[in-house]
């Protein structure tokens, strides 16, 4: 709509909407306002025309009563006098004055003695029609009262007529006497009469009867008025009548009842109704001027100059010359509108050469860009140089093309749906991994993500997508490498680990779990807590000094299982970097050592021992050949036969302990030359004790399927202990041997019922040279034993037999899987006690 | 001549005979022979010889070496070791006491008397 129209309907709906506050203010406020006033002024006619009545009554009842007193009227009622009639009731004049149309005399006894009617249109006399007796009886001398009731004055209906009536008691002048009757007198309220009031109150009167309740029986005709008596009912008969009804109530014992209405022009209501369509009328033609009037400086000073603005801008929109500028004079808000105008042009000139620039930018970044671009609604609305390389498909080509086409089937429907949930704003993860089909029919992987935007006017998807195949190769090799290298992690024996710098396990391999912990639960927990408190400095050392220097370590450690087992372990780790070379942590394995600890621990004590057993023998040896070159210089310096013989003797002795010497060096040849082994106690006694086998002991064997952790030289300490035994025992019988569990593991005892060993030797028989053979048996033992951490004390009471307690630390022992052996076995029985 | 008073220190009985046999051979007055530590202090305050004769081995608490230590610490008296060890530790504890001496096993007279001729010339 032009700028024009729209200023007229503005105008007009202004009018129309002032013209419906007028008629709206007029009629709730002006007009109703003047109708009440109206209505109070029906109701003051009203109460004035019923004033003016009510003079009417007391004028008939002030004539009734002077004429009652008159001496004249008092003889007349007794003696009906025709002189009184003549000069007072038969000029009808008289009664036309009076405005009186009957006159009735009743007598003391309330019989009508006299009566006359004057009919004041003509001037005749009539009769008294009988329906005014039947009032007067019903109302001035009701229920045939002689006296009648003095004063009583009101109205009634006389066939439909209203009248007016009075009645007095008829009494001298004086006052002096009784009563001679009463007298009745009445005025016909005829529409002459009502006429005259009107004029006098200058009001249009009307007097009917009332029914006073439609459809009564013998209620007489006339109108129905519910109201209350004396009530005032204000009627708006039509535009230019109101009407004030009330009804005055009759003089009846039986009343009748009669309606009084009042009808008053609608003058001051129609004058103001009247001024308000004027008013009306003007504003129309006040609107109207101003339409016109208002219409032509509107148009030069603000219609016209917007036109030229519109003009101007319509005509730089149709020809694209942005960088024309609107020129408007003055300095007034549209003159203001036009610079701003002119700076948006200015602006959007800079934009346009900036999204010119960025286009261009676009172009080249696309054209330039490794990534295949592509703008598609369904179809492919625009694709870069690579989307050419990379689908083989022209861009011509690809122009025809559903952007799907491409999309290999087995992803074609998911990057449809994905498509327009993007478009539809539905989804906002727009990646997504898929193939595509290349024109020479060639798969390839693709990596795209596309973002709705609008495109030439309308939403479409614009999507990058990058040619991953070589990555998703590399991904498969890796993850066929991740398996083959978990595959190898989890079927070595060593526990592969891999921890961050401070040490928290990020990694743990499931070999962990063969020393009852869960390689989950180590995850998140310190290394620390994995190693043997013992241990802490020396790990936490190495694990700085290799974060340090990133030189990868090795460095054995212990570390305590579920069940408080020790395990040596040897932990190989290296730095692990991120890809600018920073430490990110350690990896590394950590492989079982308990076994070849324990036998490297063995070798080294086991060579520690033979050379001291060596260095025993040597030294005794040496000792032996010193004696003998001793005793040949001696025997060759003597000249003595006993001496010789003597010396003889000693050298043969010395021979004979230096050949000892050399036969412990052969049993004992094999200390720390094998490793340790899992040895059979049960088969190694039964070996030892063949040796003895006609002793005549008793040797009982009660260890089960236990096996001990020891030098294979742990025969011979079952040996030396059975000789000890059998050398030293003097009275023995019996041997035994048996299991015990202890505090620190378990106790392997050799129990015999011999003579046992003194208290104070129970150390010594332990030491080199102590006893009357070589000196070495139990110092031997001790040291066999010790080569696996295994001790052995005496503890047996002297004289109750020598008790050898072999104590066996946790993982030097164990029970073998193998049949159980009978509980008590003895080796040697009563047959072998006789061989 | 002064005789030389020379104190064995042999836990062994068939050796210590023979060396006093030999030492007594070669003109030495052997004024006693301990078989242990504890034994060879006492008889060193009571006998009072001119030089001792130590094996390393020999019975007791301490051995010759821990003997000679304290020989050498309160008495101030040459002390030849008598011994078959040639393990380096011993030897070095040994040496360690300072000893004026050293006679390895087998010996003869000739080996006794240079190493108790050397000591008493220090």
């Amino acid at each position: 709509m032009k700028i024009n129209n729209r200023i007229i309907v503005i105008l007009v709906v202004a009018v129309f909407s002032l013209l419906v506050a007028l008629a709206l203010i007029s009629h709730f406020f002006i007009l109703s306002t003047f109708s009440d006033i109206e209505q109070k002024q029906a109701v003051a006619d009203m109460q004035r025309v019923l004033t003016r009545l009510n003079d009417e009554v007391e004028d008939v009842a002030a004539i009734c009563r002077e004429w009652a007193q008159w001496d004249d009227t008092y003889s007349f009622v007794n003696d009906l006098n025709p002189g009184y009639v003549r000069s007072n009731l038969a000029e009808p004049s008289l009664f036309r004055n009076l405005k009186i149309n009957y006159v009735l005399f009743f007598n003391s006894s309330g019989e009508l003695v006299y009566s006359r009617g004057y009919n004041h249109d003509d001037g005749s006399i009539r009769e008294v029609p009988p329906g005014l007796l039947a009032i007067v009886r019903d109302s001035i001398l009701p229920g045939g009262s002689a006296e009648g009731v003095s004063g009583r004055r009101g109205y009634s209906l006389l066939d439909g007529q209203p009248v007016i009536l009075a009645g007095y008691r008829i009494t001298r002048s004086d006052l002096q006497g009784e009563p001679a009757g009463t007298l009745v007198m009445v005025r016909q309220l005829d529409p002459g009469r009502i006429s005259e009031i009107a004029q006098q109150t200058d009001l249009d009167i009307m007097i009917r009867p009332v029914l006073p309740v439609k459809g009564s029986p013998g209620a007489p005709a006339g109108e129905s008025f519910n109201g209350e008596n004396d009530a005032i009912r204000i009627t708006t008969l039509n535009a230019s009548v109101i009407e004030a009804d009330a009804t005055i109530t009759g003089i009846e014992n039986t009343p009748t009842r009669i309606l009084v209405s009042v009808q008053s022009s609608r003058l001051l209501y129609q004058q103001v109704q009247a001024s308000v369509a004027y008013l009306a009328l003007a504003i129309i033609l006040l609107a109207l001027v101003l339409i016109i009037v208002i219409r032509w400086p509107l148009k030069k000073y603000i219609v016209n100059p917007l036109l030229s603005l519109d003009s101007t801008i319509k005509d730089i929109g149709r020809t694209g010359e942005i960088f024309r500028q609107v020129t408007p004079g003055g300095d007034d808000e549209i003159v203001s509108l036009g610079n701003t105008l002119n700076r948006m042009l200015e602006e959007i000139t800079r934009a346009q050469g900036e999204t010119v620039a960025s286009e261009s930018k676009f172009r080249t970044l696309t054209e330039t860009s490794l990534a295949g671009i592509f703008v598609y609604r369904k179809k492919i609305l625009y694709a870069n140089h690579a989307a050419e390389i990379q689908t083989g498909y022209s861009r011509e080509e690809l122009s025809c093309m559903d952007f799907t086409e491409i999309v290999h089937p087995d992803y074609r429907d998911r990057i449809r749906d994905l498509a327009e949930k993007v478009l539809r704003g539905d989804e906002t993860n727009t990646n997504a991994e898929f193939k595509i089909i290349r024109k020479d029919g060639g798969e390839r992987w693709i990596d795209s993500s596309a973002a709705p935007f609008d495109y030439e006017g309308e939403k479409a998807l614009l999507a990058v997508r990058v040619d991953i195949t070589e990555r998703k190769r590399m991904e498969e090799a890796l993850r066929i490498n991740e398996e083959k290298f978990r595959a190898l992690i989890e079927n070595t024996p060593d526990i592969v680990f891999s921890a961050d710098v401070t040490g928290i396990f990020t990694y743990v391999s499931p070999q962990v779990e063969n020393y009852g912990f869960c390689a989950g639960d180590l995850v998140g927990k310190s290394a620390l807590d994995f190693v043997f408190p013992d241990d802490w400095q020396v790990f936490g050392e190495h694990f700085v000094r290799t974060l340090e220097d990133g030189r990868a370590r090795s460095t054995p450690f212990r570390i305590l299982d579920r069940d408080q087992n020790l395990h040596w372990m040897e932990a190989n780790f290296a730095v692990t970097r991120d890809r600018e070379g920073v430490y990110t942590g350690l990896q590394g394995t950590c492989r079982d050592i308990t076994e070849r600890r324990k036998t490297l621990d063995a070798i080294t004590l086991a060579n520690r021992k033979l050379n001291l057993m060596y260095d025993i023998t040597r030294h005794d040896i040496l000792n032996k050949i010193t004696i003998l070159f001793g005793l040949i210089d001696m025997t060759h310096a003597s000249s003595s036969t006993e001496e010789r013989e003597q010396y003889l003797k000693e050298i043969g002795d010395a021979g004979q302990a230096i050949w000892r010497q050399i036969s412990l060096t052969r049993d004992y040849q094999e200390v720390g030359v094998k490793s340790p082994r899992w040895n059979s106690v049960r088969e190694v006694i039964a070996h030892a004790i063949a040796n003895f086998s006609g002793s005549g002991v008793q040797i009982r064997s009660d260890v089960g399927t236990l096996e001990v952790y020891a030098d294979p030289l742990f025969e011979k300490v079952m040996y030396n202990l059975v000789d000890n035994a059998l050398r030293y025992g003097a009275k023995i019988t019996t041997i035994s041997f048996y299991h015990r569990i202890s505090d620190k593991g378990l106790e392997l005892v050799c129990e015999d019922d011999g003579v046992g060993i003194e208290a104070g030797s129970k150390e010594k028989i332990f030491e080199r040279g102590f006893g009357n053979n070589t000196g070495l048996g139990l110092f031997l033992t001790r040291e066999i034993l010790m080569i696996t951490g295994i001790a052995i004390t005496e503890q047996g009471k002297p004289g109750n037999g020598a008790r050898f307690v072999i104590s066996l630390p946790r993982g030097t022992f164990r029970f073998s899987e193998q049949r159980e052996h009978p509980d008590h076995e003895t080796i040697n029985n009563e047959e072998n006690n006789h061989d | 001549m002064t005789e030389v008073k020379i104190l064995i220190v042999e836990d062994d009985d068939v050796l210590a005979r023979i060396i006093t046999w030999r030492l007594t051979n070669l003109g030495y007055l052997v004024c006693g022979r301990a078989s242990s530590g504890a034994e060879a202090m006492d008889l060193l305050v009571r006998e009072q010889p001119d030089l001792i004769l130590m094996d390393i081995n020999i019975k007791g608490d301490i051995d010759g070496i821990e003997t000679t230590s304290r020989i050498k610490k309160e008495f101030r008296l040459p002390v030849v070791y008598l011994t078959s060890h040639s393990d380096g530790p011993t030897l070095e504890r040994a040496k360690a006491t300072n000893p004026d001496g050293f006679v390895l096993k087998p010996f003869k007279d000739h080996d006794l008397r240079v190493a108790v001729e050397m000591a008493r010339k220090k």
